[in-house]
């Protein structure tokens, strides 16, 4: 593990401080360059854009999953198996083809632009596909599960212990004050990793701005992607994948802190 | 997600680099210059290039093992091969063969062990690139013009300004290059395509900068799709991309502007540590043999620089307006050199900025 | 005692989805009383606690708080509060914020919150606790914040659901000690749940005794003991010989019975006729050995014998079927060793009849499965 996890990074570490060679490919001296060229403006907007796509994706699937997950926790047991089954189908397509096939639902000539011509509600096809907003939902799509699932266990956690509740009921709380200020604060480790399970790969994210947003919406990782192939940059490519990772581990590092579950087993 | 792949890539060639690190100080020729065929050969191509079944009829006629190896770009046959990984023979792109040459990784062929040589068209050898054709033989060939859905279009379009008509507004699908829409840019203002003049590029940019409300979608790998799906009424795409859109709809035809069109080849290469040259040669020989040839580009369908597999290629390919240009464009098509890194950063960022605005 | 009634409960009748777990169940608490529900669980005990807190429906019947009808009014609303079997205290807040809960949802005003806080912490001796997080706290320290956050609320009624039932032993004596304080000092009622009679007996002015959804008996602790109704309240309410017999005759304010191994009498208590089935219910501290002579009951031999300091219990094998067991201070019964014989013997006032069909089961020997009164069986 730690070999085939460690050796490739610290190698992209390595290339990451190597110059870029006349011709492209890797010139072995040294140089902080790289590194100052990601305060360029463009560099710099790419990565603002990408941190706010991820926090933005990252709110959407918290604002949706929450009740979806609060939903399966309180739901009874047989509504509770299917409900998880519909969460936990999608994982068993690859999501590249998830995403072809809500480009086959959103496209000019797709789904449902054939379905509201024919109704007669619209008269010219909507552009969603290849649009800044066919992104967000792409992205919003392929993630929701990666949030709805530790919140479910987290709050089944919960449900499990309905002292908890029981209790902030019978010191006057209602429900609405219940859910406030004891469900919500209880379930923050369960918000606490899917947020970081949601907003790490939608930062990297780099197929579906390119099939869902039609290549001109230019997150990082689209930007990685096109400096290692496209522009034959190594070494910048290297160096703008280290400040991802950096940004990361650093989030990783945060958000642990509100990921343990000794909340609910010490009340036991 | 995609940074762990990419990771992964880098660590394999880190891999590669130490596994490899004691071959490449053995003397690289030194098995190679007897005419003998080795049990072994390296093959490098980029990814879904070439019909393993082609593969199979060499390893059969020469009892030869053959190691297909694929790189999905330029940048990372070079990193490879700077890493030390080993190709006996390997397919690069034009302005690559060029950057290689200069780097020293190449060596020459030994055209007596290439007599198919012969059926390559004179149009298709002296390229820019590799002036005396001493490197490199091309592999296949295309152009990058310019889409229309006829059907769907009813105004002229005979050149790229073209495009700029209000009813192609968000309604464009360009290949994600930058040296491609760059140079065809440059192009436009009457600048050669490697031109790296800082005055002709900022030009350029301007140019280009028109061009960005009318772009739907920016696809290097599928735009037939686009093209297809209604996504894009015109384009700018790989004329390989363009014919089969064509053979699906033939309303979707190629304009060629006089102003200039890009022309690229893919090239066999020997690199300069392969250790079976002449198996290389053999094979480099036996690929240009017209029904071997005409097998290659059956299945590809891209344009075949050996003219003498025409009588064995699908006739639909050799109607398809789109693997076949007019003359001019064979004889004039402009070709891609390289360029420094210097200048490549600058097509680079000019393609960045325009892309995000 | 006043005697307003603070909680009634009115026929009422919980239904579970296949099962009915109480019954037409009647009860009164008086304000200022310390009231406890003893159980085995299953009994229906804890049901009847949280249909009072509101954290269950009753199916029929009404409950009454302090004269209001609140069968239809939400938990949060209830004017009582409860202290939970595990504690239940918010692990994402500290001692303080968990005992402000309440006022903090009556919205009083922050500082009236510190200082009584402050006063409540102090009353239970945990006034420099107040920063600590819960998971820092002993299972002692957690169960007085668990009180001090529901009795700073001053509700008309405490509600505690076992709430000893985690501790040791000697703790659980020291916080029974506490609870009866608390109890005196803040005069609210109290309202328990345990299935511990020992628990029950020392701390409560009265106990109900459940089983099965039903409220067998509803009295003193002393009356309890005493006079229990049934076999069954006898058995629960400290430890006590049960022997099958038949009356024969009532004479004089006796019953007298016949039972396989030698006749007695018993005081009249209730009206049995000659030829009924009777259980005669003898508690072990009545119960005397030696020699007797002609008056002994019955001769048997000492089958176990377990010395535990203050008391020493001697059981005495009288026949196949029956074995009784004896209770003494250690001195009057440290003579007796293991396969002695010796006479058995009581006085008839210390016994009891019940009118019973349903055989009880025979005293059993310590260690033993299904010793009869087993909620005792481990007491003093």
């Amino acid at each position: 593990m730690v070999f085939f996890f460690a050796i490739p990074n610290l190698y992209m570490l390595f290339i990451s401080f190597m110059q870029v060679g006349g011709y492209g490919g890797v010139v072995y001296h040294v140089t902080l360059s790289n590194y100052g060229l990601l305060f360029h403006w463009i560099e710099f907007k790419v990565i603002a854009d990408s941190l706010l796509f991820a926090l933005l994706v990252t709110l959407f699937c918290l604002g949706v999953g929450y009740p979806f997950a609060y939903i399966i926790a309180t739901a009874p047991p047989r509504k509770k198996i299917v409900l998880l089954f519909l969460v936990i189908v999608p994982f068993w397509t690859s999501s590249l083809i998830r995403t072809f096939a809500m480009m086959f639902l959103i496209g000019t000539e797709g789904f449902i632009n054939s379905v509201l011509l024919s109704l007669h509600l619209i008269h010219q096809p909507l552009d969603m596909l290849y649009t800044l907003g066919a992104t967000y939902v792409g992205q919003f799509y392929s993630m929701l599960p990666y949030m709805i699932l530790p919140l479910y266990a987290s709050l089944q956690g919960i449900m499990d212990h309905p002292e908890y509740m029981e209790a902030a009921r019978d010191l006057g709380a209602g429900a609405r004050k219940t859910f406030w200020r004891v469900v919500a604060p209880l379930s923050i480790p369960g918000i606490a990793t899917g947020s970081l399970l949601v907003f790490i790969p939608t930062l990297g994210t780099f197929f579906i701005p390119l099939l869902m947003g039609g290549g001109g919406v230019v997150l990082v990782g689209n930007f990685i992607e096109n400096q290692f192939l496209a522009a034959d940059n190594w070494p910048f490519g290297a160096a703008a994948s280290a400040l991802v990772i950096a940004i990361t581990l650093l989030l990783i590092g945060f958000g642990s802190r509100y990921m343990n579950n000794a909340f609910l087993e010490e009340g036991k | 997600m995609r940074l762990s792949m990419m990771s992964a890539a880098l660590g394999t060639v880190l891999l590669a680099t130490t596994l490899a690190g004691c071959g490449t100080s053995s003397t690289p020729s030194a098995a190679g210059n007897a005419h003998t065929i080795s049990p072994v050969l390296d093959v490098g191509n980029f990814a879904a290039y070439l019909p393993h079944e082609i593969l199979h009829q060499f390893e059969k006629k020469y009892h030869v093992h053959i190691n297909y190896s694929t790189y999905p770009s330029n940048a990372e046959l070079l990193a490879k091969m700077q890493a030390g990984q080993e190709f006996d023979v390997a397919v690069a792109s034009d302005y690559m063969v060029q950057t290689m040459t200069k780097m020293g990784l190449l060596d020459k062929l030994n055209f007596s062990d290439i007599p198919n040589f012969k059926n390559i068209a004179p149009a298709f050898r002296n390229l820019p690139f590799d002036p005396h054709s001493v490197y490199s033989i091309p592999y296949l060939w295309g152009t990058v013009p310019i889409a229309v859905n006829t059907h769907a279009v009813h105004v002229p379009v005979t050149g790229y300004k073209s495009l700029l008509n209000p009813v192609f507004k968000n309604n464009l699908v360009m290949v994600d290059s930058p040296r491609t829409l760059v140079g065809i840019a440059l192009m436009m203002n009457g600048h050669n395509l490697n031109d790296t003049q800082t005055s002709a590029l900022n030009q350029a940019a301007n140019t280009l900068d028109q061009f960005r409300p009318q772009v739907k979608v920016f696809n290097s790998n599928d735009p037939h799709v686009d093209l297809l799906n209604g996504e894009a009424t015109a384009g700018i795409v790989w004329s390989g991309e363009g014919a089969l859109a064509y053979s699906q709809d033939p309303w979707i035809v190629p304009v060629f502007p006089k102003s200039g069109v890009n022309r690229w080849f893919d090239n066999f290469i020997i690199p300069s540590s392969s250790k079976a040259r002449y198996t290389a040669e053999l094979f480099i020989n036996f690929l240009l043999t017209p029904k071997i040839s005409a097998e290659l580009e059956n299945a590809e369908e891209y344009s075949d620089p050996d003219t003498a597999a025409n009588p064995y290629i699908q006739k639909s390919l050799l109607t398809n307006p789109w693997l076949n240009p007019p003359q001019w464009v064979i004889t004039q098509g402009e070709v891609m050199k390289a360029i420094p890194a210097t200048g490549n950063e600058q097509f680079n960022n000019i393609w960045e900025k325009f892309k995000q605005s | 005692m006043p005697d307003k009634v603070m909680i009634g409960l009115h026929n009422v009748v919980k239904n579970f989805a296949n099962s009915q777990a109480i019954r037409e169940f009647s009860m009164e608490i008086y304000q200022g009383e310390f009231v406890t529900l003893l159980g085995a669980s299953g009994s229906g005990k804890t049901t009847i606690l949280r249909m009072i807190a509101g954290f269950e429906q009753v199916s029929q019947g009404r409950v009454t708080i302090d004269g209001v009808d609140v069968t239809a009014v939400p938990a949060n609303l209830r004017p009582v509060n409860s202290v939970f079997q595990n504690y239940a205290l918010f692990p994402h807040m500290n001692v303080f914020d968990n005992v402000a809960f309440g006022l903090r949802i009556k919205k009083v005003p922050e500082k009236e919150i510190r200082e009584r806080v402050r006063n409540a912490l102090g009353m239970v001796g945990l006034e420099d606790f107040s920063t600590r997080r819960i998971r820092q706290l002993s299972g002692g320290q957690q169960q007085r914040v668990a009180i001090v956050r529901a009795i700073i609320n001053q509700p008309k009624v405490l509600l505690l659901d076992e709430p000893l039932s985690a501790l040791d032993l000697k703790l659980r004596k020291e916080m029974q000690l506490e609870l009866k304080r608390l109890h005196r000092e803040l005069g609210i009622t109290f309202l328990y749940v345990t299935h511990d009679q020992e628990e029950a007996m020392s701390m409560s002015n009265r106990i109900g005794v459940l089983a099965n959804g039903e409220l067998l008996q509803y009295a003193s602790p002393e009356e309890l003991y005493a006079t229990p109704v049934s076999p069954a309240v006898a058995g629960f309410v400290g430890e006590t010989n049960l022997i099958d017999g038949v009356v024969v005759d009532v004479t004089k304010g006796y019953t007298i019975v016949q039972t396989p191994f030698f006749l007695t009498k018993t005081p009249v208590d209730e009206e049995h006729g000659i030829g009924d089935s009777v259980v005669l219910s003898v508690r072990p501290e009545a119960v005397r050995l030696g020699s007797f002579g002609d008056a002994a009951l019955c001769r048997g031999i000492v089958a176990e014998r377990i010395f535990g300091g203050s008391l020493v219990r001697i059981w005495v094998r009288v026949a196949e079927s029956l074995t009784i067991q004896c209770v003494g201070h250690g001195f009057q019964s440290h003579d007796f060793a293991i396969g002695e014989e010796v006479d058995v013997l009581w006085d008839p006032n210390h016994s009891l009849a019940f009118s019973q069909t349903i055989k009880a089961p025979p005293s059993r020997l310590p260690g033993s499965a299904g010793a009869l009164g087993s909620n005792g069986s481990d007491g003093p």
